[in-house]
């Protein structure tokens, strides 16, 4: 599996999204309340946590991390 | 001419005290003293110019994000002698509608963004303004000083929203006064100066923004507004605060409990940070303590204000070691406020006694807008008193003065409920909650269909009810056990950053 698709598994089975047709790569996670705000920051740790990398806070203003996709890309970018 | 009729006098005397200092920041722009006070004076002779003659000093609308332009533009309504009112750009058309039906302003400020939202609601032929546009142009400098001069302190200075528990919009209207007694007050408490380095989490529609905007007005420090972006990751704040120096920062305990839950203050030892004051909701002392462990240096507030008060009314510093199940006092009134506790039968409480705590002060608001029916019930004339008129605001906030002289409070008159011939407050169930192992947040409800206590817990791994009865034994009564455990991940949170108590009903009752 690629970044992308652990990424889409993890938010998948961590939030209890199942089979939503609304849920994709390109889904607004917050807008659409896969993920509440705060859940945001379980998000973050997962992916410190699994890719070895970290995401500064430079990131998260300077990238939109709003779906799968945007996520995935800024993790992309540090491995 | 230093007379401080208006809050705009504080611009005026920081332009000739701090001049060239940089007063706020965003993630995109900062703004000096002298900035500002141009700015704004151009917006104000905008809006005076072309103002609805009948609705001369009528509040004018701000409807943008949280930005250094929209505080510009608060600060341009204010030259223009009219009170502003910020909106949440976020809210549902149908809440602002019920606004706008409440205010009519006599205008609206807004920025490129948002602008098209306003096409969905009426707004009584307000004029509309889009920020870049309405912040260029000339300053007619006669016609400002004339409206200034005209302000006297009983002015609204703003009006933020809050929502009734009928769900009506209700508008807290607030004076200038108020809020130069508030900021006079913070400067000399925390000593702010020069150098203080404000990290501003609240919204601007919220009044704990009150602290960061004016408390750096008057001492001629700097707010930093953090980003919306950056606060859905509290774990990440800590970094902020380091990389931007911050020395004071006021939040909501929600957001603090979230960062000392992450384990994240070990990594950032946050060097400059001095001031760290809470107020909004109850700040748990498990939390506290993980703050205090790791900054054993820096001054811990609880500060407590209902939105009725002009942010703040009550305050404790923190001065004693408090074991994680003990409650933090909310401490003594602010200066030039009083706070009193009365009893069922409007009389004193003796100390220990509990009762419902009320405000006396220039920090009480004048009412909510155009409301007289409730503004008349929240806002009475102090029943200890037959002598004069004295407004007191009633909080329905439950306290006793403890034998230290130091106010607790116990919780909302309201979610006292009566359960099985047993009087339960559940803001206590919820206390002793936050005392469990692996509980991060705890909230009580009382589902009044079923006639059950539902205890929600915020925690890492499902508890089971039976096992948290007999730990939460420990601190309350047989008759306050919940009959119902709903154990939650994260919960849900309201705009401003507190538990959404209406959202939590919504989906499990």
């Amino acid at each position: 599996m690629n970044v992308k698709e652990i990424l889409y598994e993890f938010v998948k089975t961590k939030f209890e999204i199942g089979d939503d047709p609304d849920y994709s790569m390109d889904a607004h996670l917050f807008d659409l309340g896969f993920v509440d705000s705060l859940g945001a920051t379980e998000i973050i740790i997962f992916a410190e946590e699994t890719f070895g990398i970290e995401i500064s806070q430079k990131d998260i203003l300077m990238n939109d991390m709003n779906t799968i996709n945007e996520i995935a890309a800024v993790i992309e970018s540090k491995l | 001419m230093n007379e401080l009729n208006s809050v705009v006098r504080l611009l005026d005397l920081g332009v000739g005290k701090y001049g060239n200092k940089i007063l706020y920041e965003d993630s995109d722009k900062t703004i000096e003293f002298v900035e500002l006070r141009k700015l704004a004076r151009i917006i104000a002779t905008r809006l005076i110019r072309e103002k609805n003659k009948d609705r001369k000093n009528a509040p004018v609308l701000v409807y943008m994000s949280k930005s250094v332009d929209a505080l510009t533009a608060f600060m341009g309504v204010l030259y223009s002698g009219s009170p502003y009112v910020p909106i949440d750009t976020n809210m549902p058309a149908a809440r602002l509608q019920k606004i706008l039906n409440n205010l009519k302003p006599s205008a609206v400020i807004t920025d490129s963004i948002h602008y098209k939202n306003l096409f969905q609601v009426e707004i009584f032929g307000a004029k509309s303004y889009v920020f870049s546009d309405i912040s260029s142009g000339e300053i007619d400098d006669n016609a400002v000083n004339k409206v200034v001069d005209g302000v006297i302190d009983t002015d609204p200075i703003y009006i933020m929203y809050t929502s009734g528990s009928t769900g009506e919009p209700k508008g807290v209207t607030v004076s200038h006064r108020g809020v130069i007694d508030y900021a006079l007050w913070l400067v000399e408490t925390f000593g702010f100066d020069e150098d203080t380095v404000m990290g501003n989490q609240a919204p601007l529609y919220f009044d704990n923004s009150v602290f960061d905007i004016y408390g750096c007005l008057l001492c001629g420090g700097r707010a930093v507004l953090i980003p919306d972006s950056l606060l859905m990751f509290p774990i990440k704040l800590p970094e902020f605060l380091e990389e931007h120096e911050i020395t004071s920062i006021f939040w909501v305990p929600t957001v603090m409990i979230n960062v000392a839950n992450s384990g994240v203050l070990k990594k950032y030892p946050m060097p400059k940070l001095e001031n760290i004051a809470f107020c909004g909701e109850v700040m748990p002392n498990t939390q506290l303590n993980i703050w205090r462990r790791e900054h054993p240096d820096a001054k811990y507030a609880n500060l407590y204000g209902p939105t009725e008060i002009t942010d703040v009314c009550t305050y404790y510093v923190v001065d004693r070691e408090f074991e994680d199940s003990e409650p933090l006092p909310i401490g003594c009134a602010c200066r030039n406020m009083r706070a009193i506790i009365l009893t069922e039968d409007n009389q004193c409480a003796k100390q220990g006694e509990s009762g419902e705590l009320c405000i006396i002060g220039s920090g009480v608001a004048l009412g909510y807008w155009g409301k007289k029916n409730i503004t008349d019930s929240a806002f009475i004339q102090n029943p200890l008193n037959s002598n004069y008129r004295e407004i007191i605001y009633r909080t329905g906030d439950l306290a006793f003065e403890d034998k230290d002289g130091l106010i607790i409070i116990q919780g909302r008159l309201d979610s006292q409920i009566k359960f099985k011939g047993n009087r339960i407050e559940l803001g206590e169930i919820e206390k002793a909650a936050m005392c469990l192992e692996g509980v991060e947040n705890a909230c009580s409800l009382f589902n009044e269909t079923k006639g059950e206590i539902t205890l929600f817990l915020q925690t890492k791994e499902e508890l089971m009810l039976r096992k948290v009865n007999m730990a939460l034994l420990k601190y309350v009564p047989r008759y306050m056990l919940p009959q119902r455990l709903v154990t939650i991940k994260q919960f849900p949170h309201t705009a401003n950053g507190k538990i959404d108590r209406v959202g939590l009903r919504k989906t499990y009752f």
